[in-house]
C-alpha cells in the first residue's frame, strides 16, 4: 500500500490490535494533524 | 438508560436554547458555545427497509430506507465546507467516533452515519443488501445531502475497517457523483489484502445477539472479543458500549441487546475463499485508483504472528511487507 496507488503514509500505535479505536489522545492527534494539516505539509 | 435517539435530539434543543440565548447576551457564555454534542439526521436511501423493530418507529417510505447520521459541528457556520465522514467497522457503529469527532469538530462538519442495519438506521428488508456497494451508495445519498445543506468544497473519510472498505469504494472510483472528490483517506487498520482465517472468526460471532441484564454485563461481553482494540479504561469502554445496545420491550422480556441486525451476518456468511480472493482483486483495484492523500493506520510492529494473524477483521495490516 505504501509502493503503489495513493501510496499511503503509515502511522502505527503501540499495543493495539484491530483496530485502533481512535479514543486514546495520541490516536487522535494523529488523525487529525493528517486531516487538518495545510497542504503540503503532510507526509505521504 | 436511554440508548434512542433522545440523546441527539436533547443535543439539538440544547443547542437551539444556546442560540436563542446567546441573541441577548453580547459576551460569549461559556456554557453553550461552542455547541459540542452530536445532532441525529437521517437521510433516505434506495432499498426497501424491513419493518422496524422499535414499537415506535415509523416505517420507512416504500423502497427506501433512512440511514441515521451524527453530526457534529462547532466551527458556528452550519453549512461549513468542510465535511469529514467518520465510517465505523463491521458490527459498530457512529457514535465510535465521539472522541475524534469531537476533537474535529471545531474545525469542520464532522458527519458520522450508523450504516444501514446498524445504530439508529432502518434495518433492510433484504439482507443481500448488507454488502459494500449498497454501503457506498448509501454514502452517495449522504453526500449529496450534506452538499445541498451547504456546498462541500473539502471532502475526507476517515474509515475503521469496513468503513475503510466503504472509504475505497468511494474515493477508488472514477467518475462517481461526488460533490467534490475526496481530498484526504484515514484507512484505520484495513487495507485491499483480505485474510480468509478472519472471516470466519468474524463469522463465528456475528448476528449472535445475546440478550443482557445490563449494559456493564454487555460491555463486559464485548470486551471479551475487542481487546485487539488496545488499552481502555473500564470508563472508556462503556462510553464506547453506550450505543452498542438497545432496549428490548418488556413484553419481549426486557433487558437490552446489541444494536445491530443479526442479519448483516448473512451476505458475510456466503463468502468463500474462491470470492475473497476476488473480492481482494477489486480492492486492489480501486486502492490504484484512489487520488485522495492516503494514511494508513494500524498497530505498531509485534510479533509476526500479531501482525498477520488471528485478531484481524478480514483484513492484513495494510502495507504488509512483500505484499503491495
Amino acid at each position: 500500500m505504501t509502493e503503489r496507488g495513493p501510496r499511503a503514509h503509515v502511522v502505527e500505535f503501540e499495543g493495539v490490535g484491530h483496530a485502533p479505536t481512535l479514543v486514546a489522545a495520541d490516536q487522535v492527534a494523529a488523525v487529525t494533524e493528517f486531516l487538518l494539516a495545510a497542504e503540503g505539509v503532510v507526509a505521504g | 438508560m436511554n440508548y434512542d435517539a433522545t440523546q441527539g435530539k436533547s443535543a439539538t434543543m440544547a443547542c437551539a436554547i444556546g442560540s436563542e440565548f446567546r441573541k441577548h447576551y453580547r459576551a460569549p457564555i461559556p456554557d453553550f458555545a461552542p455547541m459540542n454534542e452530536p445532532t441525529l439526521n437521517y437521510v433516505l436511501c434506495p432499498g426497501s427497509a424491513a419493518p422496524p423493530v422499535a414499537p415506535d418507529r415509523a416505517p420507512a417510505p416504500a423502497q427506501q430506507h433512512r440511514m441515521a447520521y451524527w453530526e457534529w459541528n462547532a466551527t458556528g457556520n452550519p453549512a461549513h465546507p468542510h465535511v469529514v465522514v467518520c465510517v465505523h467497522g463491521l458490527s459498530r457503529q457512529g457514535r465510535d467516533f465521539d472522541t475524534l469527532a469531537r476533537a474535529l469538530s471545531a474545525h469542520a462538519r464532522v458527519v458520522c452515519p450508523d450504516v444501514v442495519g446498524r445504530g439508529q438506521s432502518d434495518w433492510l428488508a433484504d439482507p443481500m443488501g448488507y454488502q459494500i456497494p449498497q454501503y457506498a451508495g448509501d454514502m452517495l445519498a449522504l453526500l449529496a445531502q450534506l452538499h445541498q445543506q451547504g456546498a462541500i468544497a473539502t471532502l475526507d473519510w476517515v474509515g475503521t475497517s469496513m468503513g475503510g472498505l466503504i472509504g475505497m469504494g468511494i474515493a477508488g472510483q472514477p467518475g462517481l457523483p461526488l460533490p467534490v472528490p475526496v481530498r484526504r483517506l484515514v484507512l484505520n487498520d484495513v487495507g485491499p489484502v483480505i485474510q480468509w482465517e478472519a472471516l470466519q472468526r468474524i463469522g463465528q460471532y456475528l448476528g449472535q445477539l445475546a440478550r443482557f441484564a445490563s449494559l456493564q454485563q454487555a460491555a463486559d461481553a464485548m470486551w471479551a472479543i475487542s481487546t485487539s482494540f488496545g488499552p481502555h479504561t473500564p470508563a472508556q469502554w462503556l462510553e464506547l458500549s453506550r450505543a452498542m445496545v438497545r432496549t428490548l420491550p418488556a413484553s419481549d422480556g426486557g433487558g437490552i441487546t446489541l444494536h445491530y441486525d443479526p442479519a448483516i451476518a448473512v451476505p458475510f456468511k456466503t463468502l468463500t475463499p474462491e470470492s475473497a480472493v476476488a473480492g481482494e482483486a477489486a480492492l486492489w483495484q480501486l486502492y490504484d485508483h484512489i487520488q485522495a492523500r492516503t494514511a494508513v493506520a494500524w498497530r505498531a510492529v509485534g510479533s509476526a504472528l500479531s501482525r498477520y494473524g488471528a485478531g484481524n477483521d478480514g483484513t492484513r495490516p495494510p502495507g504488509a511487507r512483500g505484499r503491495v
